[in-house]
């Protein structure tokens, strides 16, 4: 019998070897998810403190609910949506306190169409899509995309960070946000198109 | 831009970006559509950069824990399991 160490083992493996009280395998579990985790929770509350907690919340929450598990992509969709819920429910209680109103209007940075539905342009139709990746050995391009991510209206942001950047489903999203999946897809769609239209005027 | 003749309209281009850019533009709608964004420069960039952005996002808001929070939460799954 080949005996595998926690490193090498599928997530699917370490689960069931974790629901079954193996403390390493869990931990190897932990280590693997901890980042993107972190990440999804710090995107979203933009408070590394906050976002800690959300990491520790949902770890200890996959504890208990070890031997439910059926499959690697149960557990990693699960960890995520547990996530994604915890922080838009922070979200939800901070929005009772006053907002501060910094968020730029959306109907600037969406596309504009002239009597004839031909678009019109803002500038000139600079194609940066093939030098994204150089450019983001630039400090200041990165700081550029997270300015421009920040900037969105929070409604917008959240769509976006969920299913752009977390890899979450639309069908996931509508249930999480209370939302038809065409409200969902329609937001996201608005939301790509401002941050476009924010990142091409930075790097005109 | 006119893209001309049987060609979509610009504004139903912008509209079909989520479709296009997921490839889930279906039947002989992805033909007139992809030549539109080749003949329509405004179009043909601001598709290519739609498409871009989630890619640019994810790397740009790359994270990782840092070292004190992984050993906090370290810390609290042990209690947690020693508290069993």
């Amino acid at each position: 019998m080949q005996v595998l160490s926690p490193g090498d083992a599928a997530d699917d493996d370490l689960v069931a070897l974790a629901a079954a009280g193996d403390g390493a395998a869990f931990g190897e579990l932990v280590s693997r998810h901890q980042d993107r985790i972190y990440g999804l929770a710090l995107r979203l509350l933009r408070d590394a403190a906050e976002a800690e907690e959300v990491v520790q919340e949902t770890f200890l929450a996959a504890l208990e609910k070890l031997a439910s598990f059926r499959g690697d992509a149960a557990f990693t969709t699960w960890l995520h949506r547990v996530a994604a819920n915890a922080a838009l429910m922070r979200l939800r209680r901070r929005r009772r306190a006053p907002e501060v109103a910094s968020d730029r209007p959306m109907e600037e940075l969406l596309p504009r169409f002239d009597e004839q539905d031909h678009l019109v342009a803002r500038g000139p139709s600079h194609d940066w899509s093939k030098r994204a990746d150089e450019q983001l050995a630039d400090r200041e391009i990165r700081k550029a995309v997270e300015r421009a991510v920040q900037n969105l209206p929070e409604d917008y942001r959240i769509v976006f960070l969920l299913r752009d950047v977390e890899g979450l489903s639309s069908e996931a999203m509508a249930e999480l946000l209370g939302m038809s999946v065409a409200a969902v897809k329609s937001r996201l769609h608005r939301a790509r198109l401002a941050l476009r239209e924010s990142l091409s005027r930075f790097l005109e | 831009m006119t893209a001309g003749g049987t060609l979509p309209s610009c504004r139903e281009v912008v509209d079909g970006l989520p479709e296009w850019s997921e490839g889930a533009l279906g039947g002989g709608a992805r033909e007139p559509y992809e030549r539109h964004l080749e003949v329509c420069p405004p179009c043909g960039s601001l598709a290519r950069t739609y498409q871009a952005v989630g890619a640019l996002a994810r790397a740009a808001l790359d994270v990782e824990m840092p070292p004190r929070a992984r050993e906090r939460l370290r810390r609290a799954l042990l209690r947690r399991v020693g508290g069993r």
